[in-house]
């Protein structure tokens, strides 16, 4: 097993946790694995194919970005046998791949694909050795990360001829883990959980005034180690906050793709020291020696923040989580909150129309709905499996008060005044422990005093031209 | 008034629209669609240049034409129309023409392939691992086949950024300065946000300027340059698909009749492939379509009234020509003309 972790992983030992769940797939056993961000998740699928004769790993997950991420790691390793199909797949692209499934080693899909009624067919005319599904806490209503497309998943996999399971996550509380082993039907699961502490990591809170949050920003950016990851909530903060801090740029998904693909790869390469970011940036970008993961504003739940704070210090290197918190930072999240469900305004309407027997295309185009609006995707699908009107409010309430729950946790641990690592392991069920470079609460953490950001030097097209060809590069 | 470059170009397009289309009619030329309404109002506008090259999503185009609007330059009723002040700021020469769209995005498809095939070798070279630069599957499954015809990688890379080099210095600091800061390899590119503040721009203007660099930079490589050779099988042709197909069809003989009927194609599907043809093909029959008297007739009607709005040149018409006969007479001035 090490050899082959060697040999296509180039990695010469496995990570914590990685091993027992390898070898729990390997024999055939339905498995649930939570591990933390940064644990090395991708190889716990990828690895024992290569220990297995034939057959496919079909992998489920909910983020294009994500598998977009995955299928091209994949590749620049050297492996070619892996396919995706997504909304992005034109037909054509689609049939050739269902038609050579033998050839490959990796299916990434979305739910929503699998849910296709060809898909599935040739699915089942194929062996699947792996039934993987990824950010398997959506399968959970309570969740912060609920997909409806994921309840389904259960019942696919039966169709399928329930195919071995491996469900992954990052971060999962015991009420997330028990929807998640019943919504998968996993039989006699071996459940291996990862505590999702992250040791590595010191836990630091600043509450400023809001007009002085800037300066709090600054001054730590001088007190912390990079590569440096700052995360805002809209795409026009992290323009501003970007602007502000030399040599920093931001990266959201409203930048075209070239530049996208620019950027993350500046950073890979050590040529930028500090990304601003929203939370399109991270997904399975693999750099180990991020020192420095800071909040600009509060995130949505403790799970989204465990997330993005999961992104310090993979190389296992001292690091550092810095949330800079202002009153009044929940109201934004609160707005988000409202935003992805739909208006009763919409619901009445929809209901009125479908009353009329009006088909439900040509209420969206009279209405004007946006068919990309997640709200009013999820209300739609709830239509069309024959929701009444007073279950999708009653549904769209509860969900509201979940997500407010959610908030409310992450305002505790911003005002907790006692350890905050202590605060995120009772939150997982997890015991509290004492370490060093703990938390501002446990008073032991540690900074450096850092030379200035640099800024951009000179351009120089003719220098610049030899560097992209043949010197070196230099890090930052 | 110092106008932005993407501005500038706006404003020029909406001028050449001679107040008589709206602005979606505008804004699908910009995006480059291949319906006949589009490529006729590409033709007939002389918005050649800018078809397809200004691929902006429907919000910032409708950003930057109320700013232009807000600026007094123009004003958008049921056709967009440039005011006298607008009128004051475009001269030639006109930055809309050093776009090459009527090239069909070939100075774009030449820049993705060039760019990755740049950056995987020089990785592959080094042994390191990289995020392709580009991501659509054509320009990518390009690359692949490429790397196996390039034998010596390190002599073809040397080969490579001399040609860049020895173009780029005739090129304006500037100009240099946008094309080699996009390119990636050992470096990585800049993004147009992290350009923009060096050289003081907007984002939206850059590229354009990038792609007008670009275009000079090819112009200053050698006919057998390897960079020029990489792009020698890129489709340069405007006429869509299926009436090239139409077209070959009418070279061997066939009638109108059996191709549409070969074709299962509608009455007004042929005519638009016919107006293709005629804006498009050297050659043309036609004859076969509208009368010598006719002919002259809506040429003068063109310009004594200086109009290509269909409805206007009907009304003034003596003889009776209808819609399509206009159409076909309108593709061929142009080639009347030169």
């Amino acid at each position: 097993m090490e050899a082959v972790l060697e040999r296509y992983f180039k990695y010469d030992r496995f990570r914590a946790g990685q091993k027992e769940i390898i070898e729990s797939v390997l024999a055939g056993h339905d498995t649930l694995a939570m591990l933390p961000t940064g644990g090395g998740k991708s190889i716990c699928y990828q690895l024992p194919s290569y220990l297995q004769p034939e057959g496919l790993t079909i992998i489920l997950s909910p983020l294009l970005s994500l598998i977009e991420d995955q299928v091209m790691q994949i590749k620049s390793r050297g492996e070619r046998a892996v396919a995706k199909l997504t909304s992005f797949e034109t037909r054509e692209e689609k049939d050739d791949i269902l038609q050579h499934l033998h050839r490959l080693r990796y299916l990434y899909l979305s739910p929503e694909q699998l849910a296709v009624p060809f898909v599935k067919q040739q699915l089942r005319q194929t062996t699947i050795n792996l039934f993987v599904v990824d950010e398997a806490h959506c399968i959970s209503q309570w969740g912060h990360e609920f997909r409806p497309e994921y309840a389904r998943l259960g019942a696919v996999r039966k169709e399928l001829g329930n195919p071995p399971c491996l469900a992954l996550t990052a971060t999962a509380t015991s009420q997330v883990e028990q929807d998640i082993l019943a919504g998968l039907m996993l039989s006699d699961p071996t459940v291996i959980r990862h505590s999702v502490n992250r040791p590595e990591i010191q836990f630091i809170v600043e509450q400023v005034e809001p007009d002085q949050k800037d300066r709090a920003l600054t001054t730590w950016l001088t007190k912390t180690e990079r590569p440096c990851v700052i995360y805002t909530t809209t795409r026009s903060e992290a323009e501003r906050v970007a602007r502000m801090i030399p040599n920093a740029t931001h990266y959201h998904a409203g930048l075209e793709t070239e530049d996208r693909q620019l950027i993350q790869q500046q950073f890979l390469h050590d040529e930028i020291e500090c990304l601003v970011c929203t939370s399109a940036f991270g997904m399975g970008v693999n750099k180990g020696n991020v020192r420095t993961v800071i909040h600009y504003s509060m995130p949505a739940t403790i799970e989204a923040y465990m997330q993005e704070i999961g992104r310090a210090g993979r190389d296992g290197k001292p690091s550092t989580a810095l949330l800079l918190y202002a009153a009044g930072d929940q109201r934004l999240q609160h707005f988000l909150v409202d935003k992805q469900y739909a208006p009763t305004l919409w619901i009445d309407q929809l209901f009125a129309a479908r009353a009329q027997n009006e088909a439900i295309d040509v209420t969206e185009k009279r209405l004007r709905l946006d068919g990309e609006d997640p709200a009013y995707r999820l209300l739609k699908a709830q239509l069309l499996d024959g929701w009444s009107r007073e279950t999708i409010i009653k549904w769209q309430e509860s969900r509201k008060k979940i997500r407010l729950r959610e908030l409310m946790q992450m305002t505790n641990y911003i005002e907790s005044t006692s350890c905050r690592r202590g605060f995120i392991l009772n939150h997982f069920d997890e015991q509290r422990i004492i370490q060093d470079r703990c938390c501002d609460n446990c008073g032991n953490t540690t900074t450096t005093t850092h030379a200035k950001l640099k800024s951009g030097g000179v351009l120089d097209w003719e220098r610049r031209l030899e560097e992209v060809f043949f010197s070196s590069a230099d890090s930052v | 008034m110092e106008l932005t470059i993407v501005n500038q170009m706006l404003l020029e397009a909406v001028t050449r629209l001679r107040d008589e289309r709206t602005d979606r009619s505008l804004y699908h030329v910009l995006q480059g669609k291949r319906s006949a309404t589009s490529l006729q109002d590409a033709h007939f506008y002389e918005l050649e240049p800018v078809f397809g090259m200004l691929p902006f999503k429907r919000e910032t185009f409708d950003r930057l034409l109320t700013e232009l609007e807000r600026q007094g330059l123009i004003e958008r009723d049921t056709t967009l129309r440039v005011t006298e002040i607008g009128k004051a700021q475009v001269a030639a020469p006109f930055l809309i023409d050093d776009l090459g769209g009527e090239l069909r995005g070939f100075s774009i498809t030449l820049w993705k392939r060039i760019s990755l095939l740049i950056q995987t070798l020089v990785c592959l070279e080094q042994r390191i691992t990289f995020v392709p630069i580009q991501q659509d599957v054509a320009t990518k499954e390009w690359v692949r086949q490429q790397i196996k015809h390039i034998p010596n990688r390190k002599q073809w890379l040397e080969g490579i950024h001399r040609e860049l080099r020895d173009a780029l210095r005739q090129l304006s600091d500037r100009e240099a300065t946008l094309i080699s800061y996009r390119l990636s390899g050992l470096k990585t590119g800049l993004s147009y946000p992290q350009l923009q503040e060096q050289l003081d721009s907007d984002t939206l203007s850059l590229r354009l300027e990038f792609i007008m660099a670009w275009r000079k930079c090819l112009r200053h490589l050698n006919e057998t340059s390897i960079i020029l050779q990489l792009g020698s099988d890129i489709d340069q042709s405007k006429m869509t698909q299926s009436a090239q197909k139409t077209w070959e069809m009418l070279k061997r003989g066939q009638t109108l009749d059996e191709i549409a009927h070969r074709r299962r194609l509608k009455k007004s599907t042929m005519e638009d492939h016919l107006v293709e043809i005629a804006m498009y093909s050297d050659v043309f029959p036609l004859g076969q379509f509208i009368g010598e008297a006719e002919w002259n007739e809506v040429k003068q009607v063109v310009n004594r009234e200086h109009t290509y709005s269909l409805k206007r040149i009907k009304a003034e018409l003596t003889s009776e020509i209808d819609y399509f006969q206009i159409r076909i007479a309108l593709a061929r001035t142009r080639w009347e003309e030169t």
